[in-house]
This record gives C-alpha cells, structure tokens and sequence, in this order.
C-alpha cells in the first residue's frame, strides 16, 4: 500500500523547513547508528535473512507493524478518507481480524516449522511441506517478481518525501533513499531491519496517535466533524462513502484474506525465540497497529470537515491532506516527526523487501534447481544490492507504472501464497499438485488480468478486481486439484511436518 | 459408503470453500444487468466473514478435538462482522440530525465501531487466554521437538524419497534444509 503522490517539492513553507530537515537529519542519522550496531551483529546467512532466529516478542510485533504499513497509511490512506469517505476505511478495517487470524493460521505453524527443520524463507516453507522443490521454486519467482514492484513504488514514494524535505529533485532523491536502506541493509541484514523496524515502529504509532488528538481537536470533536460532513457532503459519511458496497466489501476480503500471503511480515514469525511467546502476539500487534492507523482515519475526516466548514483552503489534490493538516494544525516538531514517520514506514518496508526478495535469490531458486550456493550471507548481499538498483530504475519511470507494479505486486503475493502457504500449512488432505497449481493460477491470473487492465483491454465492473478474482481462483483451483489428486496427500507430508500440522 | 466426520476442520474447510465461491459469485453477479447485480454485496457481506471465519477456525482446530471456549469468541465475532455489512446495506440512510451513536452517524458507526473495533478486543484477548490450553502447551512443543530428533534420523531416507518423487515428476530435487 503506498502513495504515489506523497509530499510534492514546495508543499512546505519555507519557515518550517529548518525544523523538518533537522528532524530528518536527525532521524537518519538514528537509523544509520542502528545500522552500524547491527552489522557487527551479523555474522551468517541465518543472521542475514532470520535474525539469528532471536527476536522476542516485542521486537517481532513492532516489527510486523512497521513492514505492514507504508507511506501509504501516512498519506494515501488519508488522502483516500478525504476523497470517498468511510469506503477507504475498508482498506484497515480486516485489522481488528487479521493479526488474530495470522497467529492462528500462520503463525504457530511457521514458527514451529523452524524447530524442526532450518527455515531461511516463506518458500522454504512450502517446499518443505509438500517437498516439493517445483513448488518453493514458483513462490521464489512470485516472490521476486512481487519484491521488485513493491520496492519501486516504494522506493518512488520515499524520493518524493526526501525531495520535498531536501529539494534535490526526484530523480536524485530515489537514489538517495534507496542508497540509505541500502547501507544499512546490506550490511546488517533483517537483523538492521528489525532493529530499525522497532525505533520506526514505535516513532510511527506515537505521532500517528498524537495527530489524532489534533485532528480531534481542531474539527471540534467526532461529533461535530461528522455533523458538518454530514451537512455538506453526506455520502461520505454513508457506510461504504463514495464507493460501491462491492467495491467496500472488496477491499475489505482483499486486504484481510490476502494478509495471510505477505512474505514480508510473515516470514518474521521465523525469528521469534521461544514460539510460547506468541500468546501475546496478536494482542501487541493489534494494539500497535490500531494506534497507528488513527491517524490515517482521523486526518482524513477531519480535513474534510475543516474545508466544507471553510476553515481551511480546499486542497488540490487529496493526498495533500496530511501535510495540510500537518502543517496548519499540529506543533512543527510533531509535522517534522510525521514527515520523518512517513519516510520510517517506508524504509521498514523496502527493507523487508530486499531481505525476502535476496533470500528467494540466494536460496530458493537455487534449492529449485536442485543447488545450493556456496555462501548464502555474500549473495544474499549480492542480490539485495542487484534488486535495489533494478527497483530504483523502474522508480525513476511513470508513475502509472510504478503504480501499475505495487497494485500488481500485492495481488500477486495474495494468490500466490495464501492457498498454498496458508491454507495448505493447515489442511493435511492438500496436495503438491493442488500447491504447484495454485501457484501458478496465482502468477498467470494476476500477472494476466493486471496487464489487460493496465492496457486498457478490459475494463472491470466496478468493485471487481483482478487481484481479487486471481485471489478466489487461485484457492478454488487449490482445492479442485488438491481433490482430484487427494490420493497423493499422505505422500507429500514427511512425519516431523505431520507433528508440527497436529500441535 | 465411508462416512466423514464432521470435525471443527472439516466444518471450516466447507466454510472457506462455500465462502470462496460466495465471494466468486458475488464478483460474478458484477457483470450482469443491474437487477442481478444488487445481490452481489448481499452475497459478498455473508460470504467474505464466512470464509476469514472460516480459515481462522481451520488454523484453530486441532485434529478432531473441539474448539472449546474459542467457538463463543468467533461466532461472535461472525456476528458481528457479517452482522454489521448487513445492517450498513439495510439501514436506512443517515440524516444529518442523526440519530449519532459515540459521534458517528448510525450506519458509518455500525461498521467502524462494529466491524472495526469490537472484534480488536475479543480476538486477541480469546487467544491469549485459551493459548495455554487450545493453541500450544509445553507439552505440544516437546512432541514437535521429539519430531525433530526422529526427523534428523529420517533425514537420509526422506532425500532419498525426495529425490524419487522428483525423478518420477521430471524435476530437479533439493538437499534436506
């Protein structure tokens, strides 16, 4: 989820500007100390990719919920509210079910898929439960082609907010923040990632929540922002706003379903310590994440409630809505953290994206070949280096197409993953034949139906998306074959996955 | 005829096959005249809290054992969701004199204080406290690790199998991880 139109250069007065690049000096230069102390912590491949598989609660939980949400929760999402009302709110609603459903379905099963065999990646995890090399292979290439979308826009969305904190054009400023992710990245692994994920994470949830006091504040409380939207503009306070109910519904089966098929968060289950620790996972996370998605519903109607009312200057475009109302109704130190918040939410994501996107480099494809490389810890630096410059380039292209990619990206992850990895780690009737298939319905569909779409060869009914309808074919072509082969499941599941599918 | 028994895993498989094609066929009903179209949403809000319901009770059950205490936490959170997507499509529209219910009109209410924000508490509360019992003891965990250690010993017999299986399908095999 990310804003493609995040901060553009000059939205910032030129008397707040010191201010916000002194937080964001300041902010990057914590993040580069981190980087540095965890470096000299990395010492091998499973440092690299799984944290030495020593994280505790906490850290995986902040975590989790800094590589959940992007820019796209600081500014697209409120931009989104402003625009069509409690429709957008679809998007974070499966939240109050997500981390829940992620521990029961996911997380147990993953985390203790690592007690019996060495776990690296989410892929590894596939192969290892229908051993099938075919199958880890697939969900390597999903993951690749997925990881180099996300990482553009992202990679897009985090130039833009350094050009309009430093003004070095947008070009310059895409190199220079993935030159920052990079540094510490390559060097200190997931392992700077996570650490840097939990400053990020704690700095996103508190200002997230501040700014929702403020946007409480100024609209005059909930009750009579709603009043004065309501007196104005109705529809966006209707149920599902400006949107149609499939189109809501949608939203809300796509972003909590396909929750279960994000690599870049689930794979950190493999890094907590003791899995007894996950009692308290969804409980953490959900906390965490609620407070930081205040700010995303909060902004959003009280923005539009201050422009109906004529207390502020309709904006030219929606996602100028946070830093408005940053900028108008806030302390600067708080808009500087913001802005600084905004840049976090993006750096913890791309940096989960190179950790899984080398990963299925370094170890998957290879392993699909029926190979191994010699050292996993210099490749898997090799390839973080590889995919963040092939990611910088395309994010230097159309915004329509970077746009294009992240939408493409997370549809992919969805229905490629969640059948096969989600559901298959707890049902022992699928089979390799139902993974391998699903998988690749998963790649084809999207890959398919997002390009007809981006070319303007077929154009959906409204609510109807492709990641959708590759998300529903791909589970139903999971269990269609995975019935029609079910004599081959007891086959496909070796006796210590059988033990970790019964606990 | 063999008999199947109805296991709370076997019931949540149905229910993310039965919510699936729901979803499916709401998307479906997308494309046809607007009379047929109408009853997509109706279909999507039943049929999207079917299957996540569903797929969270798949992850929950443990073999044929009964869910316990967890069944109560996700009926009611079934209510609640499927529950709230019904209500917001038949309420009536909101006005601006209200009625508003904690600062919200009636039905934007209905779905973020109903859909979004109760089931925030019951969820992660109804893990936590049936964790011990329901989800994962010391004792599950000293199994999966006693499969470890007979795993290793496998270890060689398994590549080997691997490695047969592969020959059989024409593809390339991996070393054990």
């Amino acid at each position: 989820m990310t804003s493609l139109c995040l901060l553009q250069a000059g939205t910032i007065p030129a008397n707040a500007k010191p201010v916000i690049v002194g937080v964001a000096i300041a902010y990057f230069v914590i993040v580069a100390i981190i980087g540095i102390y965890a470096t000299r912590k990395t010492k091998s491949a499973a440092d690299f990719f799984v944290a030495g598989q020593g994280i505790g609660l906490f850290t995986l939980a902040i975590s989790a919920m800094a590589a959940t949400l992007s820019g796209f929760a600081f500014i697209g999402g409120p931009g989104l509210v402003y625009s069509v009302g409690i429709g957008a709110v679809f998007i974070v609603l499966p939240a109050a079910l997500t981390n829940s459903m992620g521990a029961w379905v996911l997380a147990k099963r993953l985390r203790l898929l690592a007690e019996v065999r060495e776990m690296i990646t989410v892929p590894d995890a596939i192969g290892v439960r229908y051993q099938s090399p075919t199958a880890q292979g697939l969900a390597a290439l999903a993951i690749v082609l997925a990881t180099v979308g996300y990482m553009a826009t992202n990679l897009l969305a985090l130039g833009l907010v350094l050009d309009a904190t430093f003004e070095l054009g947008r070009g310059t400023s895409i190199w220079i923040g993935a030159a920052i992710v990079l540094a510490y990245s390559v060097s200190g692994g997931i392992l700077a990632g996570i650490y840097n994920d939990v400053f990020q994470g704690i700095l996103m949830a508190a200002a997230s929540a501040l700014v929702f006091l403020f946007a409480l504040h100024s609209g005059g409380g909930l009750d009579a922002i709603s009043r004065t939207i309501m007196q104005h503009d109705p529809a966006i306070m209707a149920p599902f706003g400006k949107l149609t109910p499939l189109a809501a519904l949608s939203f809300f089966f796509v972003f909590g379903l396909g929750a279960l098929g994000q690599p870049h968060v689930v794979h950190k289950f493999f890094m907590l310590r003791d899995p007894r620790k996950l009692k308290w996972f969804p409980l953490l996370m959900t906390c965490a994440l609620s407070l930081t998605l205040l700010l995303f519903v909060g902004v959003g109607l009280a923005m539009k409630a201050l422009v109906l009312a004529g207390g502020a200057p309709p904006l030219a475009t929606a996602d100028d809505a946070t830093p408005t109302f940053l900028l108008r109704y806030t302390p600067l130190p708080l808009a500087a953290v913001v802005f600084s918040a905004v840049a976090a939410a993006i750096m913890s994501t791309v940096n989960s994206f190179m950790s899984i996107g080398s990963a299925a480099l370094t170890h998957d494809l290879p392993l699909a070949f029926g190979t191994r490389v010699g050292d996993e810890l210099r490749w898997g630096r090799i390839w973080t280096v590889v995919l963040t410059v092939v990611a910088a380039l395309i994010a230097q292209q159309s915004g329509t197409l970077v746009a294009f990619l992240g939408i493409f990206g997370w549809g992919l992850f969805a229905s490629t993953l969640v059948p096969a990895l989600a559901i298959g780690l707890n049902w022992k009737g699928a089979t390799r034949a139902g993974a391998i298939a699903s998988i690749a319905t998963g790649l084809v569909i999207t890959l398919g139906l997002e390009s007809m779409a981006y070319f303007k060869l077929f154009t959906f009914p409204a609510g109807v998306t492709a990641t959708a309808i590759a998300l529903v074919l791909s589970i139903l072509v999971f269990f269609v074959v995975s019935w029609v082969t079910r004599d081959t499941a007891a086959a496909t599941l070796a006796a210590d996955v059988r033990a970790v599918m019964d606990a | 005829m063999t008999r199947i028994r109805t296991t709370p895993a076997t019931l949540a498989l149905s229910g993310v096959v039965l919510g699936t094609l729901g979803i499916g066929t709401a998307y479906g009903s997308a494309f046809f005249p607007h009379s047929l179209g109408k009853v997509g949403p109706y279909l999507m809000a039943v049929a999207v809290p079917v299957c996540m319901i569903a797929t969270m009770v798949l992850g929950a059950a443990r073999g044929s054992r009964p869910l316990g205490a967890l069944k109560w936490p996700m009926l009611l959170v079934f209510v609640l969701v499927g529950g709230g997507f019904l209500l917001a499509l038949l309420l009536p529209p909101d006005t601006v004199n209200g009625p508003y219910w904690l600062g919200l009109p009636r039905r934007a209410a209905v779905v973020l204080y109903g859909v979004g924000l109760l089931p925030l508490f019951v969820l992660p509360l109804a893990y936590a406290f049936t964790f011990d019992a329901l989800t994962l003891s010391d004792d599950d965990l000293a199994h999966v690790r006693a499969a470890r250690t007979h795993g290793a010993r496998d270890d060689d017999a398994r590549d080997d199998d691997a490695r047969d299986d592969d020959a059989r399908d024409g593809q390339p095999s991996t070393e054990s991880a």
